[in-house]
């Protein structure tokens, strides 16, 4: 029994044997032909992954030109508008000189009528006496006549707002705007009168001045700042809501623009949400 | 100049001879287009103090008598006269020569400290004017001859000169061949020139606290640029914590409670402003183009800045709310550095013209414009603050330095020679 176990299990163990050969041959053949598969499809996957690499590369070398091409021409946009706005102000400049010379023409013409009107009707008047005496111990050097050149009435208002003078530059600004309400440099003048005030803190007529400007010379380019400043000087005296209203309004009213840019940082220092 | 401006500063200055009962008060001065006393000044004799012993000459020549007659020559209210040599000084003498006025001054020791006594007499009279007894250590003794020009001034005029105040500004003077700059000080007249920061990096743009007591500037740290203020000495020094990028060009305002800088949030560099004690930033200008160089008005409703919007940088003026933008420079194709004077009237910048830079001068109310004229490159103006004269930097000697001229280009000096100087900020009016 034990010699035919032997046996048995010797046999068997040859017929694995056997068996186990052919059956490594025939798995080797597998495994060479897996493995060649396997190196086909890596051939196959690498050059189809090669042409996906390559397409995704001309796709992003397309793209990369056109957003070039896009950059250069939002550049070149940039720039025209640049030029534009250099162009603009250039214009703007010479307009505004030839706004001062118009003024002044006018301002000339009229005192040319009124001179004329004057001789036809009236002699000469004497020149008056000087009022009030000298001054006790010195020697009195007049200062020069005041300009009726509104050019220079207007000029040396700015001048005087400089200096630090509101008072004086407001008397300046206030007979430019009395004298030539028509003229363009009026609603600027108006403009600087509420600034006098608005350095003064006296918020109030700040806000009186600016309101002014809206409506007395509602396409002024100074509108959108004088609106700013009237929200400005209510939040300057404390009325916070009235400032927070007008501030809203600047951004609705002229929602492009620089004064609503600030109005809006204003508003979200204050803790307030702005669309 | 108008004649408005003209007549009111004769009637001020005939004011203050009437006060001081001077028998000169017939000399008019007047002050021209340029805010520079014009015509006839006032003829002084200024000689040598009389010493007691053992006051020695060269103890008292470079430190004061050399400043006082270069700030008495400087306020141009005095012309100085000559004396004739080989006769001993006198009003007499002085008078002769064609003096009003004799400054006589004497120096003794007392202990280790210096006594100056300086008397100011007419020569018609020979009645004092003026009477002062100043007193200082050896290393003080430059600060007295300040001071006594100062006092001439303030006589004359109600006003004190810039005798008694500093200049800030940028060297590499330390530094041989590493890339290194840092703040330094001087002087108004250049002397006394000392370095007050140790970044050890490059630290640039000084400007004044209104009050002389602060310099804010920026400095390159690791990888990132910050403003920084120290004070007039040295010493501790205080990071402004602006929460933004770039942090260049700081100035104070008017009157010394905010910091206009140059920030950048996004890419986006614009002007921004900051309480002096470094609170609440807040931008100004929103544009995509770039705004630099910051300049408050003499009166500080305003700010001035450089704009690239219209395609070349140009000069633009806002209000201090950062409203009501508009641009005033016109005249040349590059412009840049604006500085406004102390008493508002003018601007002054560096311009382009022809691919130089020029020192340019604007009067704000007319926009008319003038240049100041030199060889090479001549950049960021800075004004005195009596508006007598400007500093600016020069690459004319073949090096950048510091110079000083007046707003019509006579009075040319060069205050800075050692190493490279930049970026010259006059300190503003102290003192009395």
């Amino acid at each position: 029994m034990r010699v035919r176990a032997l046996l048995a299990v010797t046999a068997l163990a040859l017929a694995t044997g056997c068996v186990s050969s052919s059956d490594v041959e025939r798995l080797q053949a597998q495994v060479f032909d897996l493995q060649d598969q396997v190196a086909q499809l890596k051939r196959s996957s690498s050059t189809e992954v090669q042409q996906v690499n390559q397409k995704m590369a001309r796709q992003t070398e397309d793209l990369l030109k056109s957003y070039a091409d896009l950059t250069a021409r939002v550049g070149e946009g940039d720039e025209k508008m640049q030029s534009t706005v250099g162009q603009i102000e250039q214009t703007n400049y010479r307009l505004d000189r030839i706004a001062q010379q118009l003024t002044q023409l006018q301002s000339e013409l009229a005192a040319m009528k009124a001179s004329r009107g004057t001789i036809a009707t009236a002699p000469v008047s004497e020149i008056p006496p000087p009022a009030g005496g000298t001054p006790a111990g010195g020697t009195v050097i007049v200062d020069s006549e005041p300009s009726d050149d509104p050019i220079e009435v207007y000029q040396s208002a700015y001048r005087d707002y400089q200096r630090g003078n509101y008072d004086l530059a407001r008397q300046g600004f206030d007979d430019f705007v009395k004298a030539n309400p028509q003229s363009d440099l009026a609603d600027n003048a108006m403009y600087w009168i509420g600034e006098t005030y608005f350095a003064q803190k006296k918020h109030r007529d700040a806000i009186a001045m600016f309101d002014r400007v809206i409506n007395e010379y509602p396409k002024s380019d100074k509108v959108p700042s004088a609106l700013l400043k009237k929200g400005l000087a209510y939040i300057e005296m404390g009325e916070k809501a009235q400032g927070v209203v007008q501030l809203q309004y600047v951004i609705h009213e002229h929602p492009g623009s620089r004064e609503a840019t600030l109005a809006r940082q204003r508003l979200q220092a204050m803790g307030i949400e702005t669309r | 100049m108008t004649n408005r401006k003209f007549t009111r500063t004769m009637l001020m200055i005939a004011a203050a001879f009437a006060l001081h009962g001077v028998a000169a008060a017939q000399t008019q001065v007047g002050v021209d287009i340029y805010g520079r006393s014009s015509a006839q000044a006032m003829r002084i004799a200024v000689p040598f103090p009389t010493l007691t012993q053992p006051v020695a000459a060269a103890a008292v020549h470079e430190p004061f008598f050399s400043p006082l007659t270069r700030a008495i020559a400087y306020s141009e209210i005095f012309g100085i006269v000559a004396l004739p040599p080989g006769k001993a000084p006198s009003p007499a003498v002085a008078k002769e020569a064609g003096a009003q006025l004799y400054l006589d001054l004497t120096i003794s020791l007392d202990g280790a400290n210096y006594v100056v006594e300086a008397r100011l007499l007419d020569t018609n009279s020979n009645s004092t004017q003026l009477a002062r007894r100043y007193r200082s250590t050896p290393a003080a003794l430059t600060r007295i001859a300040n001071t006594i020009a100062n006092d001439l001034l303030i006589h004359f005029t109600g006003k004190p000169g810039v005798f008694l105040t500093q200049i800030a500004f940028v060297s590499t003077r330390d530094t041989s061949g590493q890339r290194i700059k840092e703040i330094y000080v001087m002087d108004w007249d250049g002397s006394n020139q000392r370095r007050i920061t140790s970044h050890k990096t490059l630290s640039i743009s000084p400007s004044w606290s209104p009050d002389g007591n602060r310099i804010v500037y920026t400095s390159f740290g690791r990888g990132s640029t910050d403003m920084y203020t120290v004070g007039r000495e040295g010493g501790a020094r205080k990071k402004l914590e602006t929460g933004v990028s770039l942090n260049s060009s700081p100035t104070f305002s008017p009157d010394g409670t905010r910091i206009a800088f140059v920030g950048s949030q996004k890419g986006n560099t614009d002007i921004w402003v900051i309480d002096a004690d470094g609170k609440s930033p807040r931008r100004l200008t929103n544009d995509s183009s770039i705004e630099s160089t910051p300049a408050w008005s003499a009166n500080g409703r305003e700010i001035s800045f450089t704009s690239s919007r219209s395609g070349t940088p140009q000069i633009y003026v806002m209000d201090a709310e950062g409203t009501n933008v508009r641009r005033i420079s016109f005249d040349g194709e590059w412009n840049d550095d604006a500085v406004w004077s102390p008493d508002g009237e003018m601007i002054a910048y560096t311009s382009g013209v022809k691919g130089f830079y020029q020192i340019r001068i604007m009067n704000v109310a007319t926009q008319k414009t003038w240049i100041i004229a030199g060889t090479g490159s001549n950049e960021q103006p800075s004004w005195a603050p009596d508006g007598r004269s400007l500093l600016f930097q020069s690459n004319r000697s073949g090096s950048w330095q510091i110079y000083r001229v007046n707003p019509d280009g006579t009075g040319l000096t060069q205050l800075t020679s050692a190493g490279e100087n930049t970026s010259p900020d006059w300190s503003w009016r102290l003192g009395k």
